[in-house]
C-alpha cells in the first residue's frame, strides 16, 4: 500500500515503512513513469530453503505497482486485481530489482505492469495489477465500508488549509522514500 | 486474412527467436519448445510476455504445460487474436 495509513505519524506499511522490522522495508526511486526499488531478503522470507515464498514475490510485485501508481497522481489506491507470473525462482541473500510502470488508466482505475529481475535483466516474475484509486468521491460512495482509521488518514493528506500534524509527517516520510 | 495469420506466425517465430538467442530457422513449428536451444522457464515466460504486448492479447497461465510445439503456440496466438478482433 503506497500510502501511509495509519493516524500516527509513523506509517507500518508492510511493504516500504522502514519502520517495520518484519516487513520488507522496500526503497523506492522514480524515473517518469517508473518506479522501482532493489531488494535482497534473508531466510525468514523462504518457502524451500534458499527460496523466497512465492506469495513474498507477489507482495513485493504489488507493493512496486502501487507505489508506481501513487506516484504518478498523489491518489493512494487499493489493489482489486493481481496476477502474478514466476521466470525462475527468487532465491535468498540475493539482489534483485523490482519495477513497474504504468499500462493504462480508466476514470476510477490503473492497470499497471512490474517484473522483478535480477541485475542482469534475467526476469524472475512478472505482474500485472489493476488499482482502484482513493479519491474523494470514491470515500465517499464507499462509506461505511471502509475503515474510520483510512478514511481520516486519505482525507487529512488532501486538506491543504488544514493538514494536521500526522498528515504532515505521513507526506514526509513518502517523500523522503523518493530518492 | 491469410497474409495475418501468416504475419503473425512469423512474428511469433521470430520473437521466439530473439528470446531464446537462435536464428529464425532453428525455430520451425514441428519444434517441440523444450527441445530448442537455451529453453527454460524463465525465457518460456518472456516469450510469453513478448507475444502477449507484441499482439495485445492475454495468454493464461496453463499454456506453459499444454503446448508442446511451436506449432501448436502459433495456433494458439493465432486463435487469441481472433477472438480479440472479433471483439
Amino acid at each position: 500500500m503506497p500510502e501511509p495509513m495509519a493516524s500516527e505519524a509513523v506509517s507500518n506499511c508492510f511493504g516500504c515503512a522502514p519502520t517495520n522490522d518484519i516487513g520488507l522495508q522496500l526503497l523506492f526511486e522514480q524515473a517518469g513513469d517508473t518506479c522501482s526499488a532493489r531488494v535482497r531478503l534473508g531466510s525468514d522470507y523462504e518457502s524451500f530453503p534458499g527460496i523466497i515464498h512465492g506469495g513474498i514475490v507477489a507482495a513485493i510485485m504489488d507493493e512496486t505497482m502501487a507505489q508506481t501508481v501513487y506516484r504518478s497522481g498523489r491518489v493512494a489506491a487499493f489493489t482489486i486485481g493481481l496476477r502474478i507470473r514466476y521466470g525462475r525462482p527468487m532465491e535468498t541473500d540475493t539482489e534483485y530489482l523490482a519495477s513497474a510502470e504504468i499500462t493504462g488508466r480508466g476514470d476510477c482505475s490503473v492497470r499497471v505492469s512490474g517484473r522483478l529481475e535480477l541485475p542482469s535483466g534475467d526476469l524472475v516474475a512478472a505482474s500485472d495489477g489493476t488499482f482502484y484509486l482513493l479519491t474523494d468521491p470514491a470515500l465517499r460512495d464507499s462509506g461505511p465500508r471502509s475503515p474510520e482509521q483510512l478514511r481520516q488518514a486519505l482525507s487529512a493528506r488532501r486538506r491543504p488549509a488544514a493538514r494536521d500534524s500526522a498528515a504532515r509527517a505521513l507526506d514526509n516520510q513518502q517523500e523522503g522514500m523518493v530518492r | 486474412m491469410d497474409l495475418q495469420v501468416t504475419d503473425i506466425r512469423q512474428q511469433t517465430v521470430s520473437i521466439i527467436a530473439e528470446q531464446l538467442g537462435i536464428p529464425e530457422g532453428e525455430v520451425t513449428p514441428d519444434s517441440h519448445f523444450r527441445s530448442l536451444p537455451n529453453v527454460d522457464s524463465m525465457r518460456v515466460l518472456q516469450v510469453i510476455l513478448k507475444t502477449e504486448k507484441a499482439f495485445a492479447i492475454e495468454i493464461s497461465d496453463e499454456v506453459t504445460f499444454q503446448v508442446e510445439t511451436v506449432g501448436e503456440f502459433q495456433d494458439l496466438v493465432v486463435e487469441l487474436c481472433e477472438q480479440q478482433a472479433s471483439t
